[in-house]
C-alpha cells in the first residue's frame, strides 16, 4: 500500500482524546476515538499503513501484530468512506 | 462533569433582528420596527467569523430576524465561506429574487431554509402577520432551488400544522427544495405570548413522529425528511440526546451576546459578549456548561430514570416557560 493521505475537504480538528472530523459534501460529523484520532493525524501523506501501525503501536505500547488487522480495515473503511487515499 | 467540545461544532449567528415579516412564534420577536444599531458591524463580522475559522468551527448557520435584509450580507457569507466555515442561511424567502439566488448560488452553501408554516396560504400568511407572504415564500423556493441552491424547507410543528405535514412535503418536493425538516414550537421571544395555543401535546407529537418516518420512507430519493428529535422526545427507542446546546453549539445574538442556543432570551443565561471578549473565552466559561448540568436540574428531572439519554430535553423551553434552566421542558410527558 502506498502513503496514506487525508482527503484535503475534509475538515478535522484535535479534542481532548478524540479528533472531530467535518465531511462537507453530505453535512455530517464523524467522530473517532483516540486509536481512531492517533492513525488519522498520522495520515499526512508520508508514511503508508505498516509505518503507521508501527508508529501506533508504540504509542500505545501494544505490539503491532496484535493491533494490525484492527488498524488495516479502519484504514480500508476511511479510504471507503472517501476520507483517505492512498497519496 | 458535563462533557462538551473544545470549540463548538455550529454556531448560528443572528445577523440582524429586523425582519420584513412578524411571525407569531419568533424566537427573536424580530420585525420591521426593529433598530439595527446595536447589531454586529461588517467589522465586528470580520473579526468574528477570523475567530471562528481559527478555532476549528465547522459550520455557521446565518439567521436573524432576515438575514438577506442586511445590506452587508453578501459579503459576510463570502468571507466566511473563503474562512473555509461551511455556512447555511435561514430565510422566510420573501425578498428572494432571481439575482439573490444567483448570488447565493455561487457559495455553495449548506443549506438555505425557508420555512412554511400551513400548506394553505391564508393560515401561512396570518401565522407570519404579513399578507401575501405564503405566495411569496414559495416563489423565493422555487427561484432559489432553479439557480441549483439546496433549499430546506422547515415548519415549526404547532397545532396549525401537525396533521398537514405530508401536504407541506409535496409543496417542498414541488417547489425544488432537497430537504425538509421540523422545529418544535419553542415558548421564547413573540413564541411565548400564544405557547399553550399553539404548543402541540403529547398525542399529536406521536402522529407527528409516525408520519415523519412515515414520510421519510415514502419519499427516500426525492426529498430528505431530516430526522428530527424534537418530536419523539422521551420515545421508548430514542437512544441519543437531541440537542446539543452548550456542549457542541452555540448562539450569538445580533447584539453580539453569546448563549447556549438561539431560542435563549433570558440575560440570566448570556454567557458573554463578542464585542468585547474572545468568542472562544465565552464558550469555555462555566456559565455555558453549567445550564447543561443534570445534577442541578430540579423537578420531575430530578431523579428522573430518562435523564442521562435526554439531558433534560429542550432548555431553551424550560427557561421560557419556568425562567430557569434546571427546571423540566413543557414538552416532558413523563
Amino acid at each position: 500500500m502506498n502513503n496514506l493521505q487525508r482527503n484535503p475537504k475534509i475538515r478535522w480538528r484535535r479534542e481532548v482524546d478524540e479528533v472531530c472530523l467535518y465531511i462537507p459534501k453530505n453535512r455530517e460529523m464523524k467522530k473517532l476515538n483516540n486509536v481512531g484520532a492517533s492513525v488519522w493525524e498520522l495520515c499526512d501523506g508520508s508514511l503508508d499503513s505498516k509505518e503507521i501501525i508501527e508508529e501506533v503501536s508504540k504509542e500505545f505500547d501494544v505490539e503491532a501484530n496484535e493491533i494490525k488487522s484492527d488498524v488495516e480495515d479502519f484504514i480500508n473503511q476511511l479510504i471507503q468512506l472517501d476520507l483517505l487515499k492512498e497519496a | 462533569m458535563v462533557e462538551y467540545t473544545n470549540s463548538p461544532e455550529v454556531v448560528s449567528w443572528d445577523v440582524t433582528s429586523k425582519c420584513n415579516l412578524k411571525c407569531s412564534h419568533c424566537y427573536s420577536s424580530s420585525s420591521i420596527e426593529n433598530k439595527d444599531d446595536e447589531d454586529l458591524t461588517e467589522e465586528d463580522a470580520y473579526r468574528l467569523i477570523d475567530e471562528l475559522s481559527d478555532i476549528g468551527v465547522f459550520q455557521l448557520i446565518l439567521l436573524g430576524g432576515e438575514p438577506l435584509i442586511r445590506k452587508d450580507i453578501f459579503n459576510i457569507i463570502d468571507y466566511a465561506v473563503k474562512k473555509n466555515l461551511d455556512v447555511g442561511i435561514a430565510t422566510n424567502g420573501t425578498i428572494i429574487t432571481k439575482e439573490i439566488a444567483k448570488k447565493l448560488s455561487k457559495y455553495n452553501l449548506n443549506g438555505i431554509q425557508v420555512s412554511i408554516d400551513s400548506p394553505q396560504a391564508h393560515i401561512h400568511d396570518e401565522f407570519r402577520s404579513v399578507k401575501g407572504a405564503f405566495h411569496k415564500s414559495i416563489e423565493g423556493i422555487k427561484t432559489l432551488s432553479s439557480e441549483g441552491n439546496r433549499v430546506i424547507v422547515c415548519s415549526v410543528i404547532s397545532k396549525i400544522n401537525c396533521f398537514e405535514i405530508e401536504n407541506i412535503v409535496k409543496i417542498a418536493i414541488d417547489n425544488g427544495a432537497k430537504e425538509f425538516r421540523t422545529i418544535r414550537y419553542i415558548p421564547s421571544g413573540r413564541g411565548l405570548k400564544e405557547f399553550k395555543e399553539n404548543a402541540i401535546n403529547e398525542h399529536e407529537a406521536n402522529h407527528v413522529h409516525g408520519e415523519l418516518l412515515r414520510l421519510k420512507e415514502k419519499y427516500e430519493g426525492i426529498i430528505e425528511i431530516a430526522s428530527d428529535h424534537s418530536t419523539d422526545f422521551l420515545e421508548n427507542e430514542m437512544t441519543q440526546e437531541f440537542c446539543s446546546a452548550g456542549t457542541s453549539t452555540c448562539a450569538i445574538k445580533y447584539n453580539g451576546n453569546v448563549t447556549p442556543c438561539s431560542y435563549i432570551n433570558n440575560e440570566k443565561y448570556v454567557c458573554g459578549n463578542v464585542k468585547e471578549e474572545s468568542f472562544f473565552d465565552i464558550w469555555h466559561r462555566k456559565t455555558m456548561r453549567d445550564f447543561r448540568d443534570v445534577r442541578k436540574y430540579q423537578g420531575k428531572c430530578k431523579g428522573c430514570n430518562y435523564i442521562q439519554s435526554c439531558k433534560g430535553g429542550c432548555r431553551a423551553a424550560a427557561i421560557g416557560i419556568h425562567e430557569d434552566g434546571y427546571l423540566p421542558d413543557p414538552y416532558c410527558t413523563i
